[in-house]
């Protein structure tokens, strides 16, 4: 498999560089973004094989990425971060098209076995299993 | 007592937002700390002189971190029933919140709440902060008079179509139900009909759900 590539969006600074540091610990390439905009901007220009999408941020939230996602048919498997309450939007982003959803906050090995599991379901060929 | 709804909703909501916040607050805690931790798993065994109480330290942040996030979960459910319409509610949920959110009151005197939940869901139409405050009002009233190391017990039942949910003390107490009762209505508008409630033996409140 080759190295896998992953974009984490979050307006939590602190979390996602810290998320990021542990991911690339691991072996897993890491870029970081705060907000939906800039997510798009990296999706097009240096795709990764997963995004970890929060779905609760300010201006573009994580559903609404999605919509946009949808509507440039940028293929990328989406695993969402959700609070306690956004359980339904977790839910609404399934119907989306995001992959799985976690609540916050989040097990590391957890959010790596689903990433790769959101990875294998988006193309099994291409990630060798 | 009546609240109005507006507010009831608006202090839900900013509760809710509030809860949500922190939540955020704990996830990068925790990731700072999980960071700790795997500095000190992936690095040379000698660059760390404290090591062992780095690791013991890490792990009293991490136990604190899941202890204040289920506080704030709970209260996070909590906030999202501020609402007095009628709703389907998951009465398995409701009782999980509010005695999670009552166990402060119940340990200040060294009394334990204990909740015997189903694997099903539970689920009624009525106004969840009623029967939440119905429940908080029956088990409070144990919790007032009972001594330390005494025990209350909260079980749900679906009895045919219907639902109950018993408050049982492990003490006697010397309250009559027309005491209960009164003192019920006093504190809680209780506008739902299908809702009625027994005092029942001084030791046990039942509250009946009723399916029409």
């Amino acid at each position: 498999m080759n190295k896998l590539k992953v974009l984490i969006v979050d307006d939590e600074q602190d979390l996602v560089s810290t998320l990021g540091e542990r991911l690339e610990m691991r072996g897993i390439q890491t870029q970081v973004c705060t907000d939906g905009i800039c997510a798009l901007d990296i999706m097009k220009k240096n795709p990764p094989n997963v995004v970890v999408l929060d779905v609760i941020m300010p201006g573009m939230g994580g559903l609404e990425v999605l919509d946009v996602m949808n509507s440039m048919n940028i293929k990328i498997p989406v695993v969402l971060l959700t609070g306690y309450g956004s359980k339904k939007k977790g839910e609404e982003g399934i119907k989306k098209g995001a992959y799985d959803y976690l609540m916050k906050p989040m097990d590391i090995d957890e959010l790596i076995s689903v990433m790769k599991e959101a990875i294998n379901s988006n193309d099994p060929q291409e990630n060798g299993n | 007592m009546t609240i109005d709804k507006n507010k009831l909703e608006f202090v839900g909501k900013l509760t809710a937002s509030v809860s949500h916040e922190i939540k955020n607050v704990f996830a990068s805690i925790k990731e700072l700390s999980g960071l700790m931790e795997d500095l000190i798993e992936f690095s040379d065994e000698s660059s760390f002189s404290h090591k062992d109480k780095i690791i013991s330290a890490n792990e009293k942040i991490n136990k604190q971190v899941q202890r204040g996030n289920e506080i704030v979960k709970n209260f996070n459910s909590f906030a999202h029933m501020f609402n007095d319409n009628k709703t389907d509610v998951n009465l398995n949920n409701l009782l999980d919140v509010i005695v999670n959110i009552s166990k402060r009151f119940a340990s200040n005197k060294n009394i334990q709440l204990e909740l015997k939940s189903t694997s099903e869901d539970f689920k009624f139409e009525t106004e969840p902060l009623t029967l939440m405050q119905i429940v908080f009002h029956s088990m409070n009233l144990f919790i007032e008079k009972l001594n330390a190391n005494e025990k209350i017990t909260i079980t749900l039942d679906k009895i045919e179509e219907n639902y109950r949910i018993c408050i049982h003390s492990s003490y006697i107490l010397d309250n009559s139900e027309e005491e209960f009762i009164a003192n019920t209505n006093g504190n809680i508008h209780v506008t739902d009909p299908n809702i009625s409630i027994k005092y029942l033996d001084n030791n046990r409140v039942e509250i009946d759900l009723n399916k029409n």
